[in-house]
């Protein structure tokens, strides 16, 4: 007994020792920040470091540490950082986990401490990491949609490469000719009900956010053309589990005809699949009755945490610039978040190639870009919702009508919720 | 094999129960000395998993009656997050899936004793073999993510061998298919314990006498003879010992699943550990994290029931 | 009678042979299912042409090139990092080791107090669960000064469950007339653990050698956690830098993962050995 009691006190003294021993800051004598970057690291170790160089030089005092951390582990990394009272002060976030950091109450809010920057941005990208009121962070680099196609495939369909569908009409009738004449699938969409809703122009909710509005005749005909897409084996049926990857995965095999996909991924299919590279060819994202295309945003925020975001803040807005974001766009096939930069002839002009080719195309359409993940609160919740039903009526279970009407009924219930 | 890399293995949990306590309590001298030795012994393990493994646990099980964030302070909520898990449908579905996934381990364990069986014998080339069976045991999760995604794609080479050989008509959608995801994941899990379990079994296997095999080797007769009376009684404690852990395991998996499907397609291969995970570091709502790994664990004990009642009557004698 | 006994003679023979052509089948076709993945991560390795994701997939790469292990190893420097990972495991692995040798003794051998509580929390450990438990051992190790060092990578994981009780397994199964006799003569406890126990303890440490290795060395998320500096990153860290949107060269990936794999299998070869014969040896001492 006297034992067990022995080992309970040094159990109970070791907690209370580590408890009791607290962790001491840094003494800082210049100002030091921490930034954040996600997989750049070694590709553009030249690029950042310039960028870090330029700015250090035109404000002396300050110090920049660049960190670069795999996208998968960097929210855990954040969460303990901040946990542990280091946290970075700019951080590269993708928009997703930006909203549900700032759901959480733990990002500066940009707009309201800095509107100063938000006529540097396109609108809608500055509006991207929106949460209630606030935004939550500053838009960094972006990728806008393009359609490839594959050459080849065109022709073995007795269709012509050179005049590649524009619009959606067209391209479910390449896919048609294509599946028909080749056995190969024409087209594998990136199913993202929520993007498709934000491109028709459909509006999600009601103004005060507390009824769902988004059972339109628009909708409707959208799901109706996925299900018919489906029923006649015109895509894939893993079409809507594979998502991206799948999609370009098949791509890469030669075994796909067309595929809607941001124009960074130009330079995997070189390296990876040169022959389906040289036979591919570039086509404009058609754009829907919504004027506007959902397109991936990487941002910069800055945790509430820092202990200089201030100047933080005015680090990142730097990154974000229009000489930074320019510069960095010519290393690699991106698009610049800031409406000066993208004015440069550099975004107009191409030299043959199917990258400047594709890079001019979806330069073309940065004006019309939108971030096309939900900011709304239970954002996760509403998306589960939304999700089945469109399955249900993927798979011909239910009519589009019926899916999306209970879907509507479904949001209801969990936008009047108060947790 | 993060840091749970102890949780993919362990002793047996039986001893808890068999252990006898000590009988005499008459204090002696000697006897306090041989505590003191025992504890002296036991001290640097104790004082490492004191501060990296209990301390944890049991903030684990504070924080379960609080909404914790880490970015915000801590609420106290009683057993609201408990409450919650009854009602929340995809925590039903997660442990629907985790226990289905226990059709993973009869399977595996056949296969691997089959597998041990097969290796248990010196001839030339065998260690090469045995190293080969361990391959997968050894294999980062990253890459058994990349291989296996690759054979499971619908271009791949399990597709491929299957057309080509006239099994199926048209590609299977392995990972993407709400039908065919979760026991293709599951394939993977037994793809990489029969290495393990095999060195478990092997070790069993060693353990019979030469001499009986040796003799049985010569006479047909007595090999069966030696395999009932010999063989299996003492494979027995193994067989119970690699159940449990492979019960545990298969409640508490999560490395595959997570990087091949990341509990897709629609949920589907969704179990406990993984929504565990993503209500952690997804939606930084530890206290209901920490609820729910509180049920996994009262699982595990329930859905090893069967195992400590067996080893109370059989095993009894090695543990 | 002469020619029937050498018929049965061939006959015995031609058993014997069809016995071992079919036993052989069977343990290279598991192999086959076992290294599959592995062979193929391997080929890609060595491929320099042609597609990554080719329908129908060549198996065999022509040419064979050696370009993809040397481009990756430049553009990484992955010497470092293998030396990290050396570091960590070596160290880790050993004090490992050693605690859980310990500790097992006197579960194994000793009646005293407390045992009972001892092995419930050890067998706790394995079912509990600790969701938070990552972000707590952080906090920990930062208050004791130990972050972005390498033992804040493998302290957390050297006293575990599993490698206690296996040991004690191993202890259980020594006859424990040779402790007795060293006893007698007046050796002390610990004396009798390090010259009596352990040389007979050789193959379940061996075992455990075994298991451990590949968990210190193919951690990946936790030193990312812990460590602040890029420079003390183990192999499999680093080797997440070849995922992400701007890394698109799968050949590399295959490459990386190759030099992250290969010496744990030599270790595995090499220890395996030892393990078997060890194993044999102390069963019939």
């Amino acid at each position: 007994m006297r034992g067990r009691l022995k080992l309970a006190a040094v159990l109970a003294a070791m907690c209370l020792v580590f408890a009791l021993m607290a962790g001491g800051g840094e003494a800082a004598r210049e100002t030091r920040l921490e930034f954040w970057t996600i997989s750049l690291q070694p590709m553009f170790n030249d690029y950042i470091n310039g960028i870090i160089k330029d700015y250090e030089k035109a404000n002396p005092g300050v110090k920049i540490v660049w960190k670069d951390l795999p996208i998968g582990v960097i929210t855990t990394k954040l969460t303990a950082a901040i946990a542990g009272g280091i946290a970075p002060d700019v951080v590269n976030l993708n928009t997703g986990m930006a909203v549900s950091l700032a759901e959480r109450r733990s990002l500066v809010n940009i707009g309201k401490e800095f509107p100063q920057y938000k006529d540097v941005y396109f609108e809608g990208l500055w509006n991207s990491a929106r949460f209630e009121d606030g935004i939550y962070a500053f838009p960094w680099y972006v990728v806008t949609h393009v359609m490839m196609y594959n050459k080849a495939i065109f022709e073995k369909a007795g269709l012509d490469p050179a005049s590649p569908p524009i619009t959606w009409e067209e391209i479910t009738e390449c896919a048609k000719q294509i599946k028909a004449k080749t056995g190969l699938y024409g087209f594998m969409p990136h199913v993202n009900f929520v993007a498709d809703l934000i491109e028709l122009g459909v509006p999600l909710t009601s103004e005060d956010k507390t009824r769902a509005t988004f059972n339109t005749p628009d909708a409707v005909a959208k799901l109706q053309w996925y299900q018919d897409l489906m029923k006649n084996d015109i895509i894939p049926r893993e079409t809507l589990q594979a998502g991206y990857a799948g999609a370009l995965d098949r791509y890469q095999a030669g075994q796909l005809g067309m595929i809607v996909t941001g124009p960074q991924f130009i330079s995997r299919i070189k390296t990876n699949a040169p022959d389906v590279y040289k036979n591919t060819m570039i086509a404009p994202y058609p754009l829907s009755k919504g004027k506007v295309v959902g397109a991936p945003l990487m941002n910069l925020v800055v945790p509430k945490a820092s202990k200089n975001w201030s100047e933080a803040a005015k680090f990142a807005a730097h990154v974000t610039g229009d000489e930074a974001q320019l510069a960095f766009c010519k290393l690699v096939t991106i698009l610049p978040s800031t409406k000066k930069a993208a004015e440069d002839p550099f975004f107009t002009q191409t030299d043959g190639t199917i990258e400047s080719i594709a890079r001019k195309i979806a330069a073309s359409q940065l004006k019309h870009a939108v971030e096309s993940d939900l900011t709304l609160r239970h954002s996760l919740d509403l998306l589960d919702a939304l999700t089945v039903q469109v399955e249900a009526a993927f798979y011909g279970e239910k009519t589009p009508k019926e899916a999306l009407d209970q879907a509507v009924a479904e949001w209801n219930k969990i936008l009047q919720r108060k947790d | 094999m993060a840091l749970g890399a102890a949780s993919a293995t362990s002793g047996s949990a039986s001893r808890v129960t068999l252990a006898r306590p000590p009988r005499k309590r008459r204090l002696s001298h000697t006897q306090v000395r041989r505590w003191v030795t025992a504890y002296a012994f036991l001290l640097p393990a104790l004082v490492l998993m004191a501060v990296f493994t209990f301390y944890p646990i049991i903030m684990g099980m504070v924080i379960m009656f609080y909404d914790y964030t880490v970015f915000e302070p801590m609420e106290f909520v009683g057993f609201a997050n408990f409450s919650r898990a009854f009602a929340d449908q995809d925590f039903h579905k997660s442990v629907l899936h985790s226990v289905e996934y226990i059709v993973v381990v009869p399977v595996l364990q056949i296969l691997s004793i089959l597998v041990a069986v097969l290796v248990n014998r010196s001839l030339p080339g065998i260690t090469f073999f045995r190293t080969a069976y361990y391959i997968p045991v050894v294999t980062s999760t990253v890459a058994v993510a990349i291989s296996w995604k690759w054979l499971y794609n619908s271009n791949g080479i399990l597709n491929y061998a299957l057309t080509s050989l006239g099994l199926i008509e048209r590609p299977l959608y392995w990972l993407t298919s709400k039908e065919l995801a979760l026991p293709s994941v599951m394939m993977v899990t037994m793809w990489k314990g029969i290495g393990w379990y095999m060195v478990i079994y092997l070790a069993g296997l060693q353990s019979v006498p030469k001499e009986l095999e040796e003799a049985a080797a010569i006479d047909g007769a007595s090999r069966w003879r030696v395999i009932r009376h010999v063989t299996i009684p003492l494979l027995k404690p193994y067989v119970l010992f690699a159940t449990f852990m492979s019960v545990m395991g298969a409640l508490q998996v999560f490395d595959e699943v997570f990087v091949m499907t990341g509990g897709g397609p629609l949920k589907s291969t969704l179990t406990m550990a993984v929504y565990q995970y993503y209500k952690a570091f997804g939606a930084f709502d530890f206290g209901y994290a920490a609820a729910i790994g509180m049920l996994m664990a009262l699982m595990i004990l329930v859905f090893n029931i069967p195992v400590f009642r067996m080893l109370a009557k059989g095993g009894l004698k090695y543990y | 009678m002469d020619t029937r006994s050498r018929a049965a003679r061939r006959l015995r023979r031609a058993w014997k042979v069809a016995q071992i052509v079919l036993l052989y089948t069977a343990l290279v076709s598991v192999a086959l299912v076992t290294t599959g993945p592995f062979l193929w991560l391997l080929s890609t390795s060595l491929k320099t042409v042609g597609n990554v994701y080719a329908f129908p997939p060549q198996i065999i790469p022509r040419p064979v090139s050696l370009d993809n292990m040397i481009g990756v190893w430049r553009l990484l420097e992955l010497q470092k990092y293998l030396l990290n990972t050396i570091h960590i495991t070596a160290v880790g692995l050993f004090l490992t080791l050693v605690v859980s040798a310990l500790a097992a003794y006197p579960l194994a051998r000793m009646e005293f107090p407390g045992r009972n509580l001892i092995f419930l929390a050890l067998v706790s450990t394995l079912v509990l669960p600790n969701p938070a438990g990552m972000i707590i051992n952080f906090l920990t190790l930062q208050k004791l000064r130990l972050i972005n060092t390498l033992p804040a990578v493998y302290l957390p994981s050297i006293g575990n469950a599993f490698g206690i009780f296996l040991l004690r397994q191993t202890y259980l199964s020594i006859p424990a007339e040779m402790e007795d006799a060293a006893r007698v003569d007046g050796a002390g406890e610990l004396a009798i653990w390090w010259r009596v126990v352990l040389p007979l303890a050789k193959p379940g440490i061996a075992t455990l050698a075994i298991m451990n290795f590949m968990g210190h060395w193919n951690n990946f998320l936790w030193p990312l956690i812990v460590l602040q500096d890029p420079d003390k990153y183990p192999i499999a860290t680093a080797l997440q830098y070849l995922e992400g949107m701007f890394q698109d060269n799968f050949r590399f990936v295959a490459a990386g993962t190759m030099f992250s794999m290969v010496p744990v299998l030599v270790v595995f070869f090499s220890m395996q050995r030892y393990f078997v014969s060890g194993l044999a040896g102390a069963l019939k001492g």
